[in-house]
């Protein structure tokens, strides 16, 4: 009987886990978007399309997975109290990455430019794709049922603004 | 309760044993042959009520020992079961976005176009970096290549041997 309570608890509490990265990653974007010169942008996946040679059932299925994408650019020159909101942006958001335990699917360190992928896997799964470049850093989320597909369409940049 | 004296405890058991002491005069008596001072005349009449006192001695042990059972154990499954509904008709649900949100400086703007457009170009400049790690990745598809041939080479020629 016991068992049965403990396992019942643990199922409830397991999918509010789950949640937990996306719930923190919108936090930290809905405190970022605030601050001066930063662009914040949140799409619906209506608004999204895919370039692939699928059909149009699966393209429709894949982006039915995605429930929400956000986009944050801070200019690297902006600063806040002497320090570059960059520089701080990108330490918040590596800490979600270090305590939810992201896997890192791609890094790339170049001359003038870097960029990272980041992504949980699951229902209530995320991606966070960073990068920075001579002028800007940008930070990208998409939460929502992240798989092999949706994590391959990414990488293959078949995702794409409606026009 | 007002504690007994000898005389008093007499007239209570001529009272008892007609029938027709009160509740509280019969505690009184119980607690007058429990305090062990009852008077020697009227020992012989301290085990009635020492009966009586243990069987209620043993209802509070009994009815003590429910209570302190009931908190532990049996309320934990329906308390998990509450909790459990709760969880599945209130606790709110990620809903899905149904639009498009541009915040510039902190000041929310009402522009779908530029909007869009910004969107765009931080999406297509995530595919041109993308681009770059098919580039980088290329050499190693390469090597798959080889690795593929020549592993059907290597099946040919023990199939001769």
């Amino acid at each position: 009987m016991k068992k049965i309570a403990l396992l019942t608890l643990t199922l409830i509490c397991l999918p509010i886990a789950l949640s937990a990265q996306s719930r923190e990653i919108n936090e930290i974007f809905d405190r970022f978007e605030k601050k001066k010169s930063v662009e914040s942008i949140t799409i619906s996946p209506s608004l999204l399309s895919m370039t692939s040679s699928k059909g149009s059932n699966e393209t429709a299925e894949l982006l039915s997975k995605i429930s929400n994408m956000r986009i944050l650019n801070v200019p690297l020159r902006t600063t806040e109290n002497g320090q570059p909101v960059s520089k701080q942006l990108k330490y918040e958001l590596d800490k979600i990455i270090k305590i939810y335990q992201f896997q890192r699917a791609v890094k790339v360190e170049e001359e003038s430019s870097s960029f990272e992928l980041y992504m949980i896997n699951g229902n209530k799964g995320a991606v966070l794709f960073l990068s920075s470049d001579n002028s800007d850093f940008t930070s990208i989320a998409i939460f929502g049922e992240i798989d092999k597909t949706i994590v391959n369409s990414l990488l293959n940049g078949n995702i794409k603004v409606k026009k | 309760m007002k504690k007994l004296d000898d005389k008093r405890a007499k007239e209570l058991l001529e009272l008892y044993f007609e029938g027709g002491t009160t509740l509280e005069q019969e505690s009184e008596l119980r607690a007058y042959f429990a305090s062990g001072r009852a008077d020697k005349d009227l020992e012989r009449y301290a085990p009635i009520f020492g009966y009586f006192n243990d069987e209620i001695n043993k209802i509070k042990r009994a009815e003590s020992r429910r209570y302190w059972v009931k908190p532990r154990f049996l309320y934990s499954v329906p308390a998990a079961a509450a909790i459990a509904l709760f969880t599945v008709l209130f606790w709110p649900q990620d809903e899905k976005q149904t639009g498009l949100r541009l915040v510039l400086d902190g000041l929310e703007i009402n522009n779908d176009v530029a909007a869009l457009s910004m969107a765009d170009d931080r999406l297509a400049k995530m595919s041109e970096m993308m681009e770059r790690v098919d580039t980088k990745t290329e050499p190693l598809e390469q090597l798959n290549k080889v690795e593929k041939a020549i592993s059907g080479f290597n099946e040919i020629t023990s199939k001769i041997k």
